[in-house]
């Protein structure tokens, strides 16, 4: 791996970092899709801020990637205060009209610019690592790093913030000016995700690993660093993956890693996990069944087909709940008929104390 | 209410209204130091509102406050704050021992980790509300009760003079309300002043020393014997109060029973 | 009909068509607060589409919209599926259900454009100036190709917002009296939903699945400041997103940009007008 290679992939990595961990924050705030409409809501910006100067520069293009992104955020604040539209309509209508804007803008400019110069501007779209310089990834790397030593110096902050408001504020917080830092820490993600990630995928990466990861902790340090390393790995493998194959474009690849990563945590994670929550169940009615053999043994002495006569009085799984008690010692076989042991009564004795 | 008792918390001229619709109107109100003050009132007379209004989280269209002999702006740490238990998330990924913590985050300071001195406040609140072996416990593996309880260790970590709740008692189980009343009069013998909203008229009688009858007006405030009277139950709750005249400050509970009655 | 005349009419014609359509959906999306799940099928019908052109090699309209029917209804099931097993809210878990499917989505129609003469351009944005340039012949005229998926589609969405406009109207207002009137509301939102992905699959070439939304949402939530009531509403609706198409396309023939773009911008100009006179009449009558 050169030393270019690698220097792309730890920005792309800080940057995936970032991402989770400030859309952990989004997301436990019920905010998940705020950030969807900030990243729609850059496109305008970028088309003007390339028409102004004329200039593929980065730092021109995501300043104008910002300011139309912050107001997007702002246009959705007023109507949530001054119209009755709800907050579900007012989210997709930013979203999708801003993105109308911004490709009529650059449909426009790519037609009044004849020499085709603006035919980079569809890579914002999608994302694109290849085309990349050098010190615009370090740059990338830079603000992550910083904003995450903020969210990281803000952590106290910003958990009662997302957890309790009210109680905040009552402390004599200034929770307004902390909800619009948590929103600011979005906007820088999303933003300098554009050129790597895309605006219609970057706003997937900040939801994507905090959701994946909620099904592995309940504490929120974990939390966060998890998201932290999912996203930082979805970010990385994305950028490899696409300067490796041609045709890969790198926002939906990194968006499609993360989303492998969710879904093996919705299968997989212990306690929350789709398997272990259905493995749990089985074992608790497997439990019960036992449970419920011994009380029926206890009350009607020993059975001659103990199967039959504890199915048909309700016992869930009856074979296997006679078989596994047999197997604990707790039921044992007496001339054809089970019977309870003298183990199996201090079992269920235990069971109900 | 009696001139002489220092005024912890004063209320002026307080109106609040949702939508044009006003909740609150005209609220003159006066909490004495070192009493536990019931805010009763039929569903939607605004009682949440008023203490929301008091803290500052909810905007006012007019009115004005004086906490500890000063106009009061935006709300501290001296001020401590139980929020309604169904105002928060509790499958947020915190535990009992971190939202304890935040009870002594406005002593901390922005920025900086609580340390040493307020990990044993926590603890010892935890400890005083029974929920010290609970600490490591994530919130949402906890009953309405210990949900409530842990509320109140929060609130106690803060350590502050006066406490306004919201509705503390709603839905917890016979053992936790006996286990907050305990608390709640533990503050007061410590001069601390709780101002609770407060559902149950019956209890009003045995547990505070002040209420006040709220309908979207201060109908009666002031001590219990003095401002808990059937006259101003029956304002309070319009017809529904069928026993009438002057009573005994244990006597509102046959009143009382009407209104349970008929909910 | 001249070559001149026939692409500004027709193109028009599909824009409106597609946007009245859209807007009656809409109403009731925005109704049943809905609207985001109708931005989340926007984007997950592009896998099914993609899976469809890829295994049967087609274009036809009933593998398409089947494809993207499934595609569509996934999504609304697997939001409900995650969010039950982690309480994350349900803005989390549709976006993740559908950025992940749009992703897949994306990656399918970029490495397999040559067959399915797609790009990810017109999946984002659309292109309805060029449905007029592929057309098929009718009854002896020449009309777009996509008209063969428009126009069935239209006639079945606007049969079932007739038939269940009652259902509908409860289901908004109170779902848990729906269900114990017997009315099943999860049967006839998973049928709005799936009304919505054919939608949003015969609006596809014309608008792209970002700008869908603006038709679906953009109507609708005017509409709804401009009038309380619901025969009005979906008067007033199906106008506004004819007005947008035809403003749209003269204006976007006069900038020389997208018209998908300029209806979208259209759509939030005349809601920016009602929002903000609504907003000035109330501050008003507030001082």
């Amino acid at each position: 791996m050169s030393y270019n290679t690698l220097l792309v992939l730890s920005g792309a990595g800080l940057l995936g970092a970032l991402c989770g961990v400030v859309g952990s924050f989004a997301v436990l705030r019920r905010r998940a899709l705020l950030g969807d409409a900030l990243a729609h809501a850059t496109l305008p910006g970028i088309a003007l801020a390339f028409w102004i100067t004329g200039l593929k520069s980065l730092p021109a293009l995501l300043s104008g990637a910002l300011a139309t992104g912050v107001l997007g955020i702002a246009a959705l604040s007023w109507i949530r205060r001054h119209t009755r539209t709800r907050e579900d309509a007012a989210l997709g209508l930013v979203l999708s009209v801003f993105f109308g804007v911004g490709i009529a803008l650059s449909r426009h400019i790519q037609n009044a610019v004849p020499d085709g110069s603006q035919a980079g501007l569809d890579t914002y779209l999608l994302g694109k690592t290849a085309g990349i310089v050098l010190q615009d990834v370090l740059a990338v790397a830079a603000v992550s790093l910083f904003a995450l030593l903020g969210v990281l110096l803000l952590f106290k902050e910003l958990r009662l913030v997302t957890f309790d408001a009210g109680f905040a504020r009552s402390l004599g917080w200034n929770t307004g000016l902390l909800d619009l830092i948590a929103m600011g820490f979005v906007a820088i993600a999303v933003v300098i995700g554009l050129p790597m990630v895309g605006i219609v995928m970057v706003a997937a990466l900040t939801i994507l690993p905090a959701v994946a990861a909620r099904f592995w902790t309940d504490r929120l340090g974990a939390l966060l660093a998890l998201a932290a390393g999912f996203g930082a790995s979805s970010a990385a493998c994305g950028a490899l993956v696409s300067a490796a194959i041609a045709k890969m474009p790198t926002g939906p690849v990194t968006i499609l890693i993360a989303g492998g990563l969710f879904v093996f945590s919705a299968l997989f994670a212990p306690t929350r996990g789709a398997l272990s929550a259905s493995l749990r169940r089985r074992r608790e009615r497997l439990g019960l069944g036992t449970r419920l053999v011994l009380k029926e043994l206890s009350e009607r002495g020993p059975l001659a087909q103990p199967e039959t006569a504890l199915q048909a009085s309700g016992v869930p799984r009856a074979k296997r709940a006679v078989a596994r008690s047999v197997a604990l010692g707790w039921a044992a076989w007496r001339e054809g008929d089970l019977a309870l042991t003298p183990a199996g009564e201090a079992a269920l004795r235990e069971a109900r104390s | 209410m009696n001139p002489s008792e220092p005024s912890l918390f004063e209320i002026r001229n307080l109106t609040v209204a949702y939508d044009r619709r006003p909740v609150l109107e005209d609220v003159d109100l006066t909490i004495p130091a070192g009493k536990l003050v019931a805010i009763v009132g039929p569903n939607g007379a605004g009682k949440s509102t008023l203490i929301k209004a008091a803290l500052g989280l909810i905007p006012r269209l007019s009115g004005a406050f004086f906490a500890f002999g000063k106009p009061f702006g935006r709300a501290d740490a001296r001020i401590g704050y139980v929020p309604q238990r169904e105002s928060v998330d509790w499958d947020f990924p915190v535990s009992v021992m971190d939202v304890a913590l935040m009870g002594t985050y406005g002593r901390v300071g922005w920025m900086r980790r609580p340390g040493k001195t307020e990990r044993l406040a926590a603890e010892h609140a935890l400890e005083a509300v029974g929920m010290r072996e609970f600490a490591r416990r994530q919130i949402s593996q906890l009953s309405g009760g210990q949900q409530q309880r842990t509320f109140l260790a929060r609130a106690l970590a803060q350590d502050a003079s006066l406490y306004f709740m919201d509705e503390p008692l709603a839905g917890v189980d016979h053992a936790t309300e006996r286990a907050i009343i305990d608390l709640l009069r533990g503050l007061r013998s410590r001069g601390r002043t709780a101002v609770v909203v407060h559902h149950d008229l019956q209890t009003v009688p045995e547990y505070f020393d002040e209420v006040v009858l709220l309908n979207k007006r201060i109908i009666a405030s002031g001590p219990i014997e003095q401002a808990f009277t059937a006259t101003a139950l029956h304002e309070a709750y319009g017809g529904k109060l069928l026993t009438l005249g002057p009573l005994a400050p244990e006597a509102p509970s046959e009143a009382v029973r009407e209104v349970r009655s008929e909910r | 009909m001249s070559p001149e005349l026939a692409i500004p009419f027709w193109t028009v014609t599909v824009a409106a068509l597609c946007a009245t359509l859209c807007a009656l959906l809409g109403v009731w999306l925005v109704l049943q607060r809905v609207s985001l799940t109708g931005d989340a099928i926007s984007h997950s019908v592009l896998p099914g589409l993609a899976l469809t052109f890829i295994w049967f090699g087609t274009r036809e309209p009933a593998p398409m919209l089947i494809g993207a029917g499934l595609a569509g209804l996934g999504t609304v099931a697997l939001t409900r599926l995650i969010s039950q097993s982690v309480r994350v809210g349900e803005d989390a878990s549709l976006g993740v259900v559908f950025t992940t499917l749009f992703a897949l989505g994306v990656i399918l129609i970029t490495r397999y454009a040559a067959q399915v003469d797609l790009d990810a351009g017109c999946v984002l944005y659309g292109l309805v100036e060029f449905v007029a340039l592929d057309t098929v012949r009718f009854g002896g005229f020449e009309i777009p190709a996509v008209l063969r998926t428009i126009l069935p589609v239209f006639a079945l969405s606007a049969t079932f917002l007739w038939l269940f406009r009652r259902e509908l109207a409860l289901m908004a207002f109170d779902p848990g009296l729906a269900r114990t009137l017997g009315k099943r509301p999860g049967l006839l939102s998973y049928a709005l939903m799936a009304c919505v992905a054919a939608a949003t699959v015969a609006s596809f070439e014309a608008v792209g699945s970002i700008l869908v939304v603006a038709m679906l949402i953009g109507p609708a939530a005017t509409a709804q400041l401009l009038t309380r009531r619901l025969g009005p509403l979906f008067a007033l609706s199906a106008g506004l997103a004819i007005a947008a198409s035809a403003a749209g396309y003269a204006l976007a023939a006069a900038w020389n940009t997208s018209v998908a773009g300029m209806i979208a911008t259209v759509l939030g100009c005349f809601y920016a007008v009602a929002a903000i006179s609504q907003a000035v009449r109330t501050g008003l009558s507030h001082g």
